[in-house]
């Protein structure tokens, strides 16, 4: 049950200006409440450890075709101020929602649109205005090539490659250090996409496989590990786990074919596989306040549950030197959205000659699904950004 | 009369000639004295060498890199090892495959090979393998290998920890220590032989490389 069943929660709908108060109601009336609201309601109950009633009003957004396609959620919890962005996809008669971006304490970036606010890919806010696109942060008015590849780039994941990785070397000194880490015991298959799958299928299928490890036929007639003298190893090239890859790229496909998946597909394509292998697909958010939150991460991983992490850009560590009282931290940086599954993690603390901790590093073990990175170290010390992270159970 | 006699003769003349104080001679010519101005006249013969090389310098300047601009050679093309088209093949394809990278060193008589996967350019060019191999006798080792021919980037940053170099026949390679695990050692490898590159993940129950590299490389 969550915390804030214990807490009654009123939702006040402000449509238009009209201001519908349901006083002390655990949830508003249903016919109020739509399924986009409720979505989103369950998105703030389970990112808030603010408690109290929740206060929201909706603006349309929309596409380049100017057909709505989301809303922004302008809300109040405990006298906090915030917005959140969300998108919809229609697939048939089927409607699936995602939140894109959600802030507590912040203004929306659509508050000084004038015009239509216009939402198509991550991180960019558009207003139109006097036939024009106008991309609100500058004033720059883009052309239709651009809001094309905008469109294109969508709310999906794509996955970087060696060609997008730029270096870069930070120091930090100290007098002592400590090093603390915890991996799923045999770590997680370390897989490299079939063609036509997209970095998300290869996240899902490494999912899938390590919990075929428990979870009898998940993957139909396969065994997942081989033993290697003494110890278990995942095998990753065979004939299955390239056609679980290419039956998740199908599975994780909302509408139209396009390059890369969302997140509402990554968890459509998950859910409809563990289903129609008999099992259940359930998933955690690993957010607290809008914040990726390490300690709910730590905690999946140590009960062994796998956490698929969506990055809008990412930094992967390529080494730590350790020199006379300083740590050479190397990391590439990738610009382009990712996903990745974490299996565990490892946390630099560094001290001063007083013993009083001077500077933490704190990186996610996972399975980076791309060559030269294999089972590798996610570098979040301000150098990645996760857009969303949900551990994942299959039972 | 002899010359002897003529210059004693000037010269007791000269010596009563009275001698006037050089004042009173200075005194009378000064005004009449004007600096001579020295006058410079432009001389071709003197300037033309001069104007003769600069031009030549300047021409040389400019057209030298024309000149001695060598015809462009055709820049190799480098492939990303990530985005290589992996394809799952048979075993027996994928020996051909290795073939016709002019790979000889990894043949079933010497490993249990399985996982087998070629890599291929968007032009369908055959550029890599991947595969792992096992073997219990007469070197124990287990290794997930993937191979590439030169004009490959793997992906492979040899300064991220790769602190052992060595030259093995005509290999050079690469290696750095990962875990020691209930007896077992593993490795990550990287070994540049004939033209083709090998990155390894290996395991195997000694510490010591070196007969394992005798072994692998050909």
């Amino acid at each position: 049950m969550k915390k804030f069943l214990g807490l009654i929660v009123a939702v006040v709908l402000i449509i238009s200006s009209t201001t519908i108060n349901f006083g002390q109601m655990a949830v508003a009336n249903a016919q109020s409440v739509d399924k986009a609201d409720q979505y989103f309601l369950d998105f703030v109950l389970s990112d808030s450890t603010y408690e109290g009633n929740i206060l929201y009003s909706y603006n349309p957004l929309y596409d380049s075709d100017l057909e709505q396609n989301g809303r922004e959620y302008l809300f109040s919890i405990a006298e906090v101020n915030g917005y959140a962005l969300m998108t919809e996809f229609k697939n048939g008669d089927a409607v699936y929602y995602e939140i894109e971006e959600l802030f507590y304490g912040r203004q929306s970036p659509f508050s000084s649109c004038q015009g239509k606010p216009v939402f198509i890919t991550h991180n960019v806010y558009l207003e139109y205005v006097n036939d024009q696109f106008v991309n609100i942060a500058d004033g720059q008015v883009l052309d239709s090539a651009t809001i094309e590849q905008l469109e294109l780039k969508g709310f999906n994941y794509f996955g970087g490659t060696q060609a997008t990785f730029t270096h870069s070397t930070e120091t930090v000194t100290y007098a002592t250090k400590s090093t603390s880490s915890y991996s799923i015991q045999y770590d997680l298959p370390d897989l490299d996409g079939a063609i036509g799958t997209s970095c998300a299928n290869v996240a899902g299928a490494a999912i899938i496989t390590y919990y075929d490890r428990f979870a009898i036929n998940l993957l139909p007639n396969y065994e997942p590990m081989r033993t290697v003298f003494t110890t278990l190893k995942y095998k990753t090239g065979t004939e299955e786990v390239e056609n679980l890859m290419l039956e998740l790229n199908s599975l994780m496909l909302i509408g139209e074919p396009h390059e890369g998946t969302t997140f509402s597909e990554f968890q459509l394509g998950m859910q409809t596989y563990a289903s129609q292998h008999g099992y259940t697909y359930s998933s955690t958010n690993m957010f607290t306040n809008d914040s990726f939150d390490f300690n709910k991460y730590k905690t999946a991983v140590e009960s062994n549950k796998p956490v698929a992490v969506f990055l809008t850009n990412f930094s992967m560590l390529n080494n730590v030197i350790e020199g006379d009282g300083e740590d050479l931290i190397s990391s590439g940086y990738c610009p382009v959205s990712h996903v990745v599954p974490g299996c565990g993690y490892m946390i630099d603390t560094y001290y001063d000659a007083n013993n009083n901790v001077i500077s933490t590093r704190t990186y996610l073990k996972v399975a980076c699904g791309l060559i030269g990175y294999g089972i590798g170290y996610l570098n979040i010390n301000g150098v990645s950004t996760i857009s969303k992270a949900i551990s994942i159970n299959i039972s | 009369m002899q010359d002897k006699d003529f210059d004693n003769l000037l010269r007791e003349s000269v010596n009563k000639e009275p001698v006037r104080d050089f004042s009173e001679v200075w005194s009378e010519i000064k005004d009449q004295l004007e600096p001579k101005k020295k006058e410079k006249k432009f001389s071709w013969k003197k300037w033309f060498p001069v104007a003769l090389t600069s031009v030549a310098v300047i021409v040389c300047i400019v057209l030298l890199p024309f000149l001695i601009k060598q015809p462009e050679l055709p820049q190799e093309e480098i492939f990303y090892a990530d985005v290589l088209q992996t394809q799952m093949v048979e075993l027996s394809p994928f020996l051909d495959g290795l073939s016709e990278l002019n790979v000889s060193n990894i043949t079933t008589e010497r490993y249990q090979i399985t996982e087998t996967k070629l890599c291929f350019t968007e032009d369908n060019k055959l550029k890599g393998a991947c595969f792992t191999i096992y073997s219990e006798s007469p070197i124990p080792i287990f290794a997930k290998v993937n191979l590439y021919s030169k004009d490959v980037d793997a992906g492979v940053d040899l300064e991220n920890g790769y602190d052992t170099t060595c030259q093995v026949k005509s290999a050079s390679v690469h290696y750095k220590f990962k875990q020691e695990d209930d007896g077992m050692y593993m490795y990550d490898i990287y070994i540049l032989n004939k033209d083709i590159q090998y990155v390894m993940e290996y395991i195997g129950l000694s510490e010591d490389l070196s007969e394992f590299l005798d072994y692998f490389i050909d």
